[in-house]
């Protein structure tokens, strides 16, 4: 199967994408296009073709967003221009098709993700990429370096965060001792 | 013309992609293929600075699909990602205050595969 990645379009097929999370394959399906068009995050996707068959088989929702100044410790913001909040990414979503879990599509998810941050980063000078994550997925992010913020008050959701320097010194890293991790 | 020798090393499905192409388009030697990959590379990336988007359309005038790689990104002028406000609780920013002033993690063994598997 070739997989293909680029923003949602409103022809793509997405009724019947299922990553066994009803809010998730509900976003995908009713409000991630209609989101795109009014400009309130940008989805991209993973598009699985065979032959002439093609549909939808993961994708991620990016969008700006900050991180409250007031509270910060000053080290942080030494130097830092004095806006209201820090700029940073944040990752909305990310699911993938139970039927291709465990073909490293998630993975290619989010290294697509890293590199529109790093590349995005260069425009605006985000630092940091925050995600929104569902308690069941809080360790498969933590295999990425994202770190958990603790202070929720919302059981459903753990905000997490990745600093984009990291993820950019992992270029170029010596890839032999992590060719045969499991995703 | 002055040329230039050029090597390349090729996966072989992207050969193969290559000798299936060059045959389509009845180009006579690599050469001639990578010359027009490249006057394609480049009027992109021109469309690209000047803040155009590059799509194709169907015989209706519909927009089909958008070529959004994150190379040809990099030379966009401006990107279209909007701006979400998210709640923070103060022990959240608290948190976050204090993990980002730490020294920073290494890569993990995932993250240095996922940013290497081009």
């Amino acid at each position: 199967m070739d997989i293909h990645f680029r923003k949602l379009e409103v022809s793509d097929r997405t009724d019947d994408f299922d990553c066994g999370n009803a809010s998730l394959n509900e976003y995908l399906r009713r409000y991630a296009a209609k989101n795109q068009r009014r400009m309130f995050g940008v989805t991209y996707v993973a598009v699985g073709c065979q032959e002439e068959d093609c549909r939808v088989v993961g994708y991620f929702t990016l969008a700006n967003t900050s991180i409250p100044r007031q509270g910060l410790p000053e080290e942080l913001l030494k130097g830092l221009p004095k806006y209201q909040g820090l700029p940073a990414f944040l990752l909305g979503r990310l699911a993938v098709d139970s039927r291709y879990h465990g073909k490293g599509i998630g993975e290619l998810l989010i290294s697509r993700c890293f590199e529109y941050c790093l590349v995005l980063s260069k425009c605006s000078g985000a630092r940091y990429l925050i995600a929104d994550v569902k308690p069941a997925a809080v360790t498969w992010y933590e295999r990425y370096n994202f770190r958990i913020i603790s202070g929720s008050q919302n059981p459903d959701s753990t905000k997490m965060f990745v600093d984009l320097q990291v993820v950019r010194s992992a270029i170029d890293h010596k890839v032999a001792s992590a060719a045969a991790l499991p995703h | 013309m002055k040329t230039i020798k050029f090597q390349a090393d090729l996966v072989s499905s992207d050969d193969a992609v290559l000798n299936a192409l060059m045959e389509e388009l009845e180009f006579r030697n690599k050469a001639d293929f990578l010359a027009k990959a490249l006057a394609l590379m480049n009027w992109a990336v021109k469309e690209k600075r000047r803040g155009h988007r590059i799509v194709t359309i169907d015989e209706d005038g519909e927009l089909v699909r958008e070529l959004v790689t994150p190379e040809l990104e990099r030379v966009a002028p401006e990107f279209d990602l909007p701006s979400i406000s998210t709640a923070w609780t103060l022990e959240e920013v608290d948190s976050f205050g204090k993990l980002a002033s730490e020294s920073q993690p290494k890569p993990t063994p995932h993250l240095i595969r996922a940013m290497n598997k081009r």
